[in-house]
């Protein structure tokens, strides 16, 4: 199967924004296999453009078109400032309703194994962040979409991070994208940029 | 005075059938008034929170400006409305148990509309978006947004209780104070002050009080648990 052909997202002319257009985004075709890196300055829209691409903002212009396999979770945005909610750390991981096996795994990559049980809203920053993700990846999403995901981890929560989206990558079912001001490097996985400029009318 | 309050807890002491029946009657009806409540309320204050910030806005002032409503208003509008010549009249309804729930229903349900919706509205955007892209389901959306809401909502429902437990007007007007079947404390208390029983009155309002205190510290047990 050629890449064409797993394009998960494809966009034209997209402009992106809340309300009124905050970025034009060059035409892409996000396909698995690669990390897909958005830069741009403060306000440029990478945030927005995630948001749309995951389904929660509706594109100001131009088309973007999904074409996920069928499967129940297709695209998770991960935001910048996670939201947990009230109860266990268990209990925030079976958001997405995963296989046990996926919950379990997803909680060892990010070192959640022994604080499970524990009140998720009482967690810091980093713990609260690596929920986040752990229940992201648990959830098995083919586009997974992080919004600065390197804020707040230790070295150990960044390698196993890393690690873990090489891996799905790897595996070939996932395809990652970035939003964030710093170089990112996977592990042999090629990084493509998308570069956003604010939007001038 | 002191002698009125000794024949008043002597009332209360020696068990007043009576009294204990009409204390049922009240918790029954207002529990049911309070239980329709938070059965509509909470998927329509789902429903009002997810429709835009105009919409919440507009819903967050109805709700306000409806639990203001005088409870003799609401009982007068009942009454025209269940009367034999009112609109419902058909449903025979007037001077029943259920139309005072009816009316207690609508006094409760801007209250528990105005607070959860308040507490829905504060929550942040990416609360509700955390559930969408993680592809729950909108009524496990709803479950999962609402146990976010749980002291709010339960801080309500409590209020709620005591607005209807402790209302005057729509209950004599709608229930009409009917022996052994529309009785509730507020109205006997009225019926005994008024006929001059003050040690019956004053016992009335006694386990009035009590009832109420009870519900609010059920409401800061719970607030405190979570």
């Amino acid at each position: 199967m050629t890449r064409a052909d797993r394009t998960l997202i494809r966009t034209r002319d997209l402009l992106v924004g809340y309300r009124r257009a905050a970025a034009a985004v060059p035409d892409v075709d996000l396909s698995p296999g690669l990390v897909w890196h958005v830069t741009g300055p403060n306000g440029s829209g990478k945030t927005a453009l995630l948001k749309t691409i995951a389904g929660l903002l509706q594109p100001i212009a131009g088309s973007l078109e999904r074409r996920f396999a069928q499967r129940s979770c297709r695209a998770i945005y991960v935001h910048s400032t996670p939201y947990l909610f009230a109860g266990s750390v268990r209990r925030n991981l079976s958001l997405a309703r995963p296989a046990r096996e996926h919950l379990e795994s997803a909680a060892a990559t990010f070192g959640l194994g022994p604080m499970l049980d524990r009140d998720a809203t009482i967690l810091s920053n980093g713990e609260q962040r690596r929920v986040a993700l752990a229940r992201a990846i648990a959830g098995r999403p083919q586009l997974l979409l992080v919004d600065e995901p390197e804020g707040g981890l230790d070295e150990e929560a960044l390698a196993a991070w890393r690690a873990c989206m090489v891996r799905a990558i790897e595996e070939g079912d996932t395809a990652l994208v970035v939003a964030t001001h710093r170089p990112i490097a996977f592990d042999g996985i090629p990084v493509r940029e998308i570069r956003l400029l604010p939007y001038r009318t | 005075m002191f002698a009125e309050i000794g024949r008043a807890l002597a009332l209360i002491v020696h068990r007043d059938v009576e009294v204990w029946q009409i204390t049922g009657v009240s918790i029954a009806v207002s529990t049911s008034a309070v239980v329709a409540a938070v059965a509509i309320g909470l998927p329509l204050t789902y429903v009002l929170a997810g429709s835009g910030p105009r919409v919440t806005r507009v819903g967050m002032w109805c709700a306000h400006s409806a639990a203001a409503l005088p409870t003799v208003v609401v009982g007068l509008t009942l009454y025209f409305v269940l009367s034999a010549d009112g609109p419902l009249g058909w449903t025979k309804l007037l001077y029943t148990r259920t139309a005072m729930a009816v009316g207690q229903l609508v006094l409760t349900l801007p209250l528990l509309i105005a607070v959860v919706l308040g507490a829905l509205h504060r929550l942040p955007a990416s609360a509700n978006e955390a559930l969408v892209t993680h592809g729950v389901t909108p009524a496990r959306r709803m479950a999962w947004l609402l146990w976010e809401v749980r002291t709010a909502i339960a801080s309500a429902t409590f209020l709620a209780f005591s607005r209807a437990f402790t209302e005057l007007g729509s209950a004599l007007i709608v229930g009409g104070n009917i022996r052994g079947a529309t009785r509730t404390l507020t109205t006997y208390i009225a019926l005994e002050y008024n006929r001059g029983d003050d040690a019956r009155a004053i016992a009335l309002g006694l386990i009035l009080i009590a009832v109420a205190l009870t519900a609010n510290g059920l409401m800061h047990a719970f607030m405190t648990e979570q």
